[in-house]
């Protein structure tokens, strides 16, 4: 069909490589020839084939642009220690793949999802930067997640129910501190330090982080889960390799009283639903 | 429940005046949402539009259904589509006579299809389709375009008319978008809107644009003759004040259709709220005026749930 093969040039033109494009503008009508158009269809191109850079401008510009603010922070140190990088593997995203989803806002996700194996393949490149575009984009996509749904009947806490918590929320792990890195030193390296941050969303639709210990993390991901409160806890220290003892029920007490102020805990699951 | 006519002049809601309108809900006929924007989002600007809701009547406008794409239309957009759509309670849904969409990958962007008789009838099946998957009358946008995508078997005004026919919808007629293909292509936009069906028009958008070279793609200044545009390219930006032969061609328009509503677009160079409104008061003037002297005046056929 003359207007599917049209539709792969332009598309071509638009999310090709460079290197395409700049043979595209150099010898139009070998490349229109290439994509197999019509001879009246190229006829009619060829006079402003030049204007295919103009849609590639356009295009490129309202994809990369919602790329580079959702991860401003990430291609500003990208740009610190390798610069060229980071717009070098939006190129290649869009040549390869290109964005599938109708939402703008869920391009920069789709680009993360194939520029992480190749920046983590990366020996020269260091391993905290995809740790941190991770980070910084889930600061917008809890942000942005969808509503929660009516919260059910609620009962109180206690250590045979699971508990119920806030949407969205989500725990992030990390082998480098990444949050402690100061947004205006491009060049700072962070701790090598595991990590794993609670990110919910508060009441005023600001996303909000919290640094949880090792323990406190294993604890929270097996309720997030649906572990009843006792049989997380167990877990837990298991997996942790610590004893439940008295500091780790005063701290996981501290911890769900926090939770709970901070509208994170919202009460257990009654016993006929646990 | 209560009905509410839309009609009049709107505006359409950016994120870059969100919070300051919401806070001061200055008088507006409607407000325009691109559904893109909101659909499975919740957070501070899903709340927001329930705020908008409240305070206006909401009408809705597409971008990435791709009526003209070669790909299948995508059945889970147009489920969440229609979902959003019954929210919002918008009497119509818009999107452009255009593809988005090629081999899977969404281009984010309006490109251009053929003028073709076969594409006719290919492109007003999709309408019919979409119109069907989410349960509301459609109007199809007239976009700018820069190249023509292959043979012109008819005129642009032709084949929107060809197609409206088929698909049996509406009309989004933008008048900057004829005006900036009729001064970039040179032709008469009078007979171009004699030949659209002016009578399938639902809506109406107006916004700005600027003059680029063509071929270095620089911005640059308004040429003063027509002399002066040799070498250069309108572009809809949507980045400045509507100009004054396209408020002219509005006026002209809005004779011959009667009240329909008009929308004003700004999506970049963004001016302070009031610089909006005070343009949008400028377009009501002009609105009641040319409305006002309409050779077939009609209401608007469209209601909104409230």
């Amino acid at each position: 069909m003359s207007a599917e093969r049209v539709q792969s040039l332009l598309a071509a033109a638009c999310f090709g490589t460079p290197e395409e494009a700049r043979a595209l503008v150099e010898d139009p009508a070998r490349g229109l020839a290439r994509h197999g158009l019509d001879a009246e269809d190229a006829e009619a191109i060829l006079p402003n084939a030049k204007r295919l850079g103009l849609y590639r401008r356009l295009v490129r510009w309202n994809v990369t642009h919602v790329v580079a603010a959702m991860l401003e922070r990430t291609r500003m140190r990208f740009e610190a220690l390798r610069p060229g990088l980071f717009d070098a593997t939006v190129d290649a995203f869009l040549a390869e793949v290109g964005p599938r989803t109708p939402h703008l806002r869920d391009v920069p996700a789709e680009m993360l999802a194939f520029a992480a194996p190749r920046w983590r393949a990366d020996a020269e490149l260091p391993s905290f930067l995809v740790e941190h575009a991770e980070l910084e984009l889930v600061e917008f996509t809890i942000g942005v997640a969808p509503r929660p749904g009516p919260v059910e009947a609620l009962a109180d806490v206690a250590p045979d129910r699971p508990l119920v918590f806030a949407e969205p929320r989500a725990i992030v792990r990390a082998s480098h501190a990444v949050h402690e890195l100061p947004p205006s030193d491009p060049q700072a390296l962070p701790p090598a330090r595991e990590t794993a941050l609670l990110v919910y969303r508060d009441e005023e639709h600001r996303t909000r982080f919290l640094d949880l210990s090792p323990v406190a993390a294993a604890i929270l991901e097996r309720l997030l889960a649906g572990s009843p409160l006792a049989a997380a806890m167990v877990e837990a220290c298991e997996a942790s390799r610590v004893p439940l003892d008295d500091a780790v029920l005063a701290g996981a007490a501290r911890l769900l009283a926090d939770l709970a102020e901070r509208g994170v805990l919202l009460g257990a699951r009654p016993v006929d639903d646990a | 429940m209560t009905t509410k006519r839309v009609n009049g002049v709107g505006l359409g809601l950016r994120w870059d005046f969100i919070d300051e309108i919401l806070a001061t809900k200055p008088r507006l006929d409607f407000v325009e949402i691109s559904p893109e924007n909101y659909m499975g989002r919740g957070g501070y600007y899903d709340e927001a539009l329930d705020r908008a809701m409240d305070a206006w009547p909401v009408v809705t406008h597409g971008l990435t259904m791709s009526l003209g794409g070669t790909d299948p239309l995508r059945p889970d957009y147009l489920k969440g589509l229609r979902a959003f759509l019954d929210r919002t309670k918008s009497p119509w849904h818009s999107d452009h006579l255009c593809f988005s969409t090629f081999g899977g990958a969404v281009l984010h962007d309006l490109l251009p299809i053929a003028f073709k008789e076969s594409e006719v009838a290919r492109v007003a099946d999709r309408i019919k389709r979409a119109q069907d998957a989410i349960g509301r009358p459609m109007a199809v946008e007239n976009i700018s375009f820069y190249l023509h995508p292959g043979k012109r078997e008819m005129r642009e005004p032709e084949f929107i008319a060809r197609v409206c026919e088929a698909a049996d919808c509406g009309l989004m007629l933008d008048v900057n978008n004829a005006w900036v293909n009729a001064t970039n292509f040179g032709f008469d936009v009078d007979e171009w809107m004699r030949t659209v069906p002016l009578e399938r028009v639902v809506q109406i958008h107006v916004a700005g644009h600027d003059w680029f070279t063509d071929g270095a793609w620089e911005l640059t200044e308004t040429p003063k003759s027509a002399g002066e545009r040799e070498g250069k390219l309108i572009v809809d930006t949507h980045g400045a004040d509507v100009c004054d032969e396209v408020l002219a061609l509005l006026e002209r328009v809005l004779a011959e259709t009667g009240p329909v509503p008009v929308l004003l677009e700004r999506d970049q160079s963004i001016p302070p709220l009031d610089v909006l409104l005070a343009e949008v008061r400028k377009l009501e003037a002009l609105w009641k005026r040319a409305t006002a002297q309409a050779k077939g005046p009609r209401e608007s056929v469209v209601e909104v749930a409230r």
